[in-house]
């Protein structure tokens, strides 16, 4: 029988006690035949692990022999843990494999889920076993790795553990911060009690403890040895033993080691033997930090310093000005008292040094150093300026030749750049005409990357790439009918599409997106669906058409003159319009007044009156002229009159129909109670908390007439998830009059939950929303106030932008913003301290302008507030006292009827008593 | 792993820092992969800031520490700093684990005393205990500093022999050759002091910073914005630049050095008589390794007569200068710049930001290793061995090809040198990371 058939026989029949004599009979090339079906046995009876396939003894048998027979490679591809059964048989006293320690070591990252304690303690337990009869030297870091989460009763603590072992939990990183369970503090209390009952070296432990601020950057295991050093109680004179280790800390990187040493320093300063000098070295960087506590506790320890060691005054107290760089008026007032304590502030050194902070000081820390000019930083010529939206600097790259347009078809699938969706219908009418024979094959890049795109598969991107991808599949078909011979990579293309389909048909696969039958959905994607279509049509010469929309100034405005021009262009040449696409071209045009006598020069017809009225101010609407309506109802919308806007949608309408400028008036924030279910004590239980609800109600009248216009589809489509391309894309449809799709993107926030692609996506669309800024409507405010408490830093940093910008260019209508904040803030929707450290991190003092503004939105906000001053109140009159200050402002008869309601309030008074005198 | 996948640092001994009453002994070891860097020893010295120059080899350590996009178990092996020694300059330098984050310490002439025994640049033994123990360098206590043995021969104690096995760092050596390139065209942004850089770092929003940021000035202060604004540059991975941070306090001011396409920017911070800069890529994800800029200067090969001469009249930190190279080393003066290029894509040259001039230093590596490393340029060389470039046309302004791809054929076209390829990449980043394996092909090919 051969070696393999035996090797087989035993498996088979089960024969668990003769592997071992079968194993060790074995060269090493006989060894080396069995490697195959020993590996293939393992893979098919490792299967008993989920309870299927084979019995337990044919599952020992194939790890037995695995570990004896295959390398280090084959073994740590088949298997992350080692079988029990080979410590049963203790195999490793007859055969140690080499590669035994690097096994160990390497595969300690391969855990997917957190094993018990029970059975880390066994690896632990086994590890010693190996240690001890000498099978393996583990690294001391895998050791640790293996002891962290064990958990040995103190009895039962090997000499060895306790010598060696427990030492490298505190030089390598390991778990051991990370609990079980809240209770769980297993190593805090065993280690304790070593010290207690001394079998393990006390100062040892508290040195480790202090040093591991310094080894380890992961704040949580620092925090857990502070922990223990904290639990260990050290004296005095152990502190000063380690204060250097200690001073340390304090240049480290975690608040809470450094916070802990702060109170240990507290202990021992008076000492003979304190370091002082050590101690001054760190004080510039523990004076730097962002968390307050340790600042205040710095300053309160200098304050001591000074008074016991008066010879380092002076040095000390220059020290303390750099607390002045400290955005917090309180942290600065507490170093001014302690200057001005030991009469430091009429020292020159010293006032030099606050000179430096002055552009940082609040006004109220200004009163109090008379040689600080409380003005003398802020530019009072900070006038508004607007910037106009059409200049050389934003202007959009065209594309001219066949090569260039190459380049941008070819790089259209890596776009984030959602106006690309928009040029590519323009250039794609260009390059259309420009194609031949010759030069086809040049865009066999382009086609390749289309296809490719659908075969794929489903991608977690926008819907817009697949319409893209369909849009040059069907391009491809038409490509191919008009150069039949030299279309040569179309055809090849559109034949692995029919076979991909026929092989693909049992299986679920996205559809190719089919034009000819859009079902019309009130989102922008149909837009951009039926822009495809029409364009399709052109391409197959069904139509003639025209492009008016392609912006031709970032983000996605319209000189007027060009459209005019263009418009000028297609009438001329009889060029077929798409009326969407003359919506969006109305909707992004800047108008300007000088063109009227040139409008009336080039356009004819029904069009030209449109851009009459449109760009006329002083021209009324003439219902008479309108044979078209949805020719004008952009134009009619941008004008704003709400009167006009009724009159015309009414025109066309069965129903009485009532307009308003904007419909956002309906909205508030409320508190719901939110049901949900826990388990507790093993019992399935109903729970209620209270949630923050935003509701607003949209009356839709614009979106509801019968006068189709884009408006009607300037919405996003949560159940499809939602992507910021389409978010984009609907913003810069209708740059000029984006109010109506912020507000059925607000609908779209509160009334569902706040979806993590619209988190994603609103930092983006402030982007485009800073560049867009424009109008005065109430919709556009509420997002903007919305967005100024919301959760994410970087979207509540935009806002602050936005806000500087349109104050700058004087677009924004601060009193309007105030109000909508204070009725969002009025029951918490969010909390206050977002919106107030917003204040004081980006829009105080930017200019004189931008304060002056900062009043009127606060002393919009607060009256609107409700009279039971929420969290964060405090704080949001301090700013206002301060911008106050800085403006020499009173404040308005409506804030101190709320001041006198808030005044009740113990923690209130001191702040409003100061705003009254102000 | 194979062994052409790995690197050997054998430290005779490890770096240590001894403290005693009247003074500190930092030791640092070092190993170079190049026989003739070698060296028993390259400096033994007092430095004048040890305080400062501790806090710098800290920083340093954590950005080498640092990862910022590969997880825990690809930087299990960390990844030795390098140290320049010579003229009256040393230099530390070293890359986090990810290559997108370069630190550099420039300890200046007067921050030491003079005592260059040899110059070079090696591999230094940077070990966590000596690393503990450099956080207890006081202002005032004096630092030794031995780069190499003290006593200048080759210690052979067994004992104390320190083997690092540590995967080969590619992104290493990629990164410490293409950084270079970039420093180079780097320009001086702004300069900020202490109070405006520590009001700047607090702008930085706390956690994972998912979004570019811009470094802006509004009332003559400085933050970070996520809105661009005329003239700013965007950073990627804004919270690399908390690795600063426990040096803010201590610096006399800062400067900001912007690549003008914005592929790095370098921050710089002074302490007198040392500089520790910063430069971070443009985007986390994106190493300095795997950006392209030097490619078309790698594709063609620099004779060894050239190298051998550079060697004879460089010594290490010295500047370099583009302007004499053509009378040291008897070479055309058009060569020049794309030699200078092509010295620094082979990591002879670093950049000094400060004296705007490149020095000479040859890494501890062999340089062999350089030129296998970039895929691109193993891509574009199998391109032309396998004859699949064609080129359509050729005169004066315009160079049209054909190169295939992966079931297409792509179109390059270079026009006032400015090359455009319908491949991904090229789609993709549109030239920024540098060229393509196409374009690099169609240039070789034209040659």
């Amino acid at each position: 029988m051969s070696i393999v058939e035996e090797f087989k026989k035993i498996v088979k029949n089960q024969e668990k006690e003769k592997i071992v004599p079968f194993l060790k009979k074995l060269n090493d090339e006989e060894k080396k035949t069995l490697v195959p079906i020993v590996k293939k046995y393992y893979k098919v009876h490792s299967q008993y692990v989920y309870g299927s396939a084979s019995t337990e003894a044919q599952y020992h048998i194939a790890s037995i022999a695995a570990f004896v027979i295959l390398n280090y490679s084959d073994f740590s591809k088949i298997t992350i843990v080692m079988s029990d059964e080979i410590d049963r048989q203790d195999i490793c006293s007859w055969y140690c494999p080499q590669w035994l320690t690097q096994y160990m070591d390497n595969h300690r990252f391969r855990f997917y889920f957190k094993p018990s304690r029970q059975y880390y303690t066994s690896i632990y337990n086994r590890l010693l076993e190996y240690i001890t009869k000498g099978y393996c030297t583990p690294t001391p870091q895998y050791i640790a790795q293996s002891l962290d989460n064990a958990k040995i009763s103190i009895g039962d603590i090997k000499s060895i553990t306790i010598d060696e072992h427990i030492w490298y939990l505190f030089a390598y990183e390991t778990e051991i911060h990370k609990p079980y369970e809240k209770s769980d503090r297993y190593w805090l209390d065993t280690i304790q009690k070593l010290v207690e009952n001394g079998s393990i070296d006390r100062k040892r432990v508290l040195q480790e403890s202090i040093l591991s601020s310094s080894r380890f950057n992961n704040r949580a295991i620092t925090g857990y040895f502070f922990n223990l050093l904290d639990m260990l109680n050290p004296t005095i004179e152990e502190l000063l033993l380690y204060q250097d280790n200690l001073l340390s800390v304090l240049a480290n990187s975690h608040s809470k080691p450094i916070n802990q040493t702060l109170k240990y320093i507290k202990l021992i300063y008076k000492e003979p033997s304190f370091n002082l000098q050590g101690f001054m070295e760190q004080l510039p960087i523990l004076l730097a930090w962002d968390i307050k506590s340790i600042v205040n506790s710095t300053l309160t320890l200098m304050d001591g310093l000074i008074k016991y060691y008066p010879d380092s005054k002076e040095e000390l107290s220059l020290l303390i000005t750099q607390t002045l760089a400290q955005n917090d008026e309180k942290l600065q007032l507490k170093a001014i008292k302690i200057l001005g304590k030991y009469k430091m502030l009429d020292n020159g050194a010293i006032l030099d040094e606050i000179e430096i902070y002055a552009d940082n000081l609040y006004n109220s820390i200004k009163l109090l150093l008379p040689t600080i000019d409380e003005t003398s930083q802020m530019d009072d010529n900070f006038a508004i300026k607007p910037i106009p939206k059409i200049r050389e600097d934003n202007k959009m790259p065209t594309y001219k030749s066949f090569d260039e347009l190459v380049f941008f078809f070819s790089a259209i699938f890596q776009t984030k750049n959602s106006i690309n969706f928009d040029i590519f219908i323009a250039n794609i009418i260009k390059i259309d005409k420009m194609i031949t024979t010759k030069n086809i094959n040049k865009l066999d890049t382009v086609f390749h990357q289309a296809f490719k795109y659908y075969f794929k598969g489903w991608q977690d991107e926008s819907n817009f790439y697949l319409m893209l991808s369909s849009f040059f599949i069907d391009y491809a078909s038409i490509l191919l009918n008009r150069f039949t011979k030299d279309a040569i990579k179309q055809k090849e293309l559109l034949d692995e599409l029919d076979v991909f389909i026929f092989e693909n048909k049992r299986y679920r696969y996205r559809q190719v997106f089919d034009f000819e039958n859009i079902k019309p959905k009130q989102t922008v994607c149909y837009l951009f669906a039926h822009r495809c279509q029409i364009l399709l049509k052109h391409l197959k010469g069904e139509l003639n058409l025209t492009c008016l929309s392609t912006p031709t100034h970032q983000p996605a405005y319209i000189e007027n003159k060009v459209l005019i021009e263009k418009i000028a262009f297609s009438q001329n040449n009889k060029l077929d319009i798409d009326i969407f696409d003359f919506q969006i071209a109305l909707s992004r045009c800047i108008v300007d007044k000088s063109l009227i006598s040139y409008i009336k020069e080039v356009l004819e017809g029904e069009i030209k009156d449109i851009f009459l009225y449109f760009t006329n101010p002083k021209e009324p609407l003439d219902l008479t002229k309108v044979i078209t309506p949805e020719y004008w109802i952009v134009a009619v919308m941008r004008k704003g009159n709400s009167k006009e806007v009724q009159a015309l949608i009414q025109a066309y309408s069965k129903e009485e129909i009532t307009y308003q400028v904007t419909d956002a008036s309906n909205w508030e924030t409320t508190e719901e109670p939110y049901h949900y279910k826990e388990w507790e004590n093993g019992e399935r239980v109903t729970k209620t908390m209270m949630t923050k609800k935003f509701k607003l109600e949209r009356k839709r009248a614009i979106q509801n007439t019968h006068i189709d216009s884009i408006y009607r589809y300037l919405n996003i489509c949560t159940s499809d998830g939602v992507y910021h391309t389409e978010i984009n894309y609907g913003l810069l449809l209708s740059s000029n009059l984006n109010y109506i799709f912020l507000e059925n993107l607000l609908a779209n926030i509160a009334n569902t939950y706040i979806d993590a692609t619209i988190k994603k996506s609103l930092p983006k669309l402030l982007v485009y929303l800073i560049d867009t800024w424009n109008n005065s409507y109430e919709s556009s405010y509420i997002f903007l106030a919305y967005s100024l408490t919301f959760e994410e830093k970087t979207t509540r940093t935009l806002s602050s932008e936005l806000w500087i910008k349109a104050t700058t260019e004087g677009t924004m209508n601060h009193q309007l913003l105030g109000v909508t904040l204070g009725k969002l803030e009025h029951n918490e929707y969010a909390p206050l301290k977002r919106f107030t450290d917003l204040i004081v991190g980006n829009m105080l003092n930017i200019s004189s302008l931008h304060n002056r503004s900062l009043e009127v939105l606060l002393s919009s906000m607060i009256p609107q507030m409700s009279d039971e001053p929420i969290k964060g109140t405090k704080k949001l009159l301090e700013i206002y006292l301060e911008v106050l200050s800085l403006t020499k402002q009173k404040p308005s008869e409506e804030v101190l009827e709320k001041l006198g309601v808030w005044g009740e309030v113990k923690s209130l008074k001191s702040v409003i008593n100061k705003i009254g005198k102000n | 792993m194979s062994s052409a996948d790995t690197i050997d640092y054998i430290y005779s001994s490890p770096s240590t820092l001894k403290h005693s009453t009247n003074k500190d002994e930092l030791f640092l070891s070092n190993y170079s992969e190049v026989p003739t860097a070698n060296l028993p020893c390259f400096f033994r010295g007092k430095l004048s800031n040890p305080y400062i120059v501790a806090r710098c080899l800290i920083t340093l350590a954590n950005v080498v520490k640092s990862r910022f996009t590969i997880s825990q178990a690809e930087i299990e092996a960390m990844k030795d700093p390098i140290v320049t020694v010579g003229n009256s300059h040393i230099r530390f330098e070293g890359f986090s684990g990810c290559a997108g984050v370069y630190g550099r310490v420039d300890v200046h002439e007067q921050g030491q005393e003079d005592a260059f025994i040899a110059s070079g640049t090696t591999n230094v033994d940077f070990n966590p205990e000596m690393i503990l123990a450099l956080n207890k360098v006081s202002k005032h206590s004096p630092l030794e500093l031995s780069v190499g043995s003290k006593d200048v021969e080759v210690k052979t104690d067994n004992d104390k022999i320190v083997e690092k096995k540590v995967p080969l760092p590619n992104r290493w050596v990629k990164g410490l050759t293409s950084v270079q390139h970039y420093l180079s065209q780097s320009k001086h942004t702004a300069t900020l002091n202490r109070m405006q850089t520590i009001a700047l770092f607090r702008s930085i929003p706390k956690g994972k910073i998912k979004s570019d940021y811009y470094l802006i000035k509004r009332a003559n202060r400085y933050s970070f914005s996520p809105m661009a604004m005329p003239n700013s540059t965007a950073i990627g991975g804004l919270e690399r630049l908390r690795l600063l941070e426990p040096l803010l306090a201590l610096i006399t001011e800062l400067k900001v050095f912007v690549h003008p396409k914005a592929q790095s920017i370098s921050y710089q911070l002074y302490f007198d008589t040392v500089t520790f800069s910063l430069t971070i890529s443009r985007d986390p994800w994106r190493g300095f390794s795997g950006e392209g800029a030097l490619l078309e200067e790698l594709m063609e090969e620099i004779d060894e007569e050239t190298l051998s001469k550079l060697n004879n009249f460089s010594h290490a930190n010295q500047a370099f200068s583009p302007t004499l190279l053509p009378i040291r080393i008897g070479k055309d003066a058009q060569d020049t710049s794309k030699l200078t290029a092509k010295l620094s894509a082979l990591g002879l040259l670093g950049y000094d930001l400060d004296s705007h001039q490149y020095f000479y230093r040859q890494l501890s590596f062999k340089p062999s290793r350089i030129l296998t490393l970039n895929p691109r340029l193993k891509g574009a060389k199998k391109l032309l061995e396998k004859k699949q470039v064609k080129i359509i046309l050729n005169d004066k302004n315009k160079i049209e090809a054909r190169v295939a791809g992966t079931g297409v054929e792509h179109l390059v076209i270079i026009q006032n040198n400015t090359a455009k390829c319908t491949c991904q990449w090229y789609s993709k980043y549109q030239g920024e990371r540098g060229e393509c394996k196409h374009v690099l092909a169609v240039r070789e090919m034209v040659k």
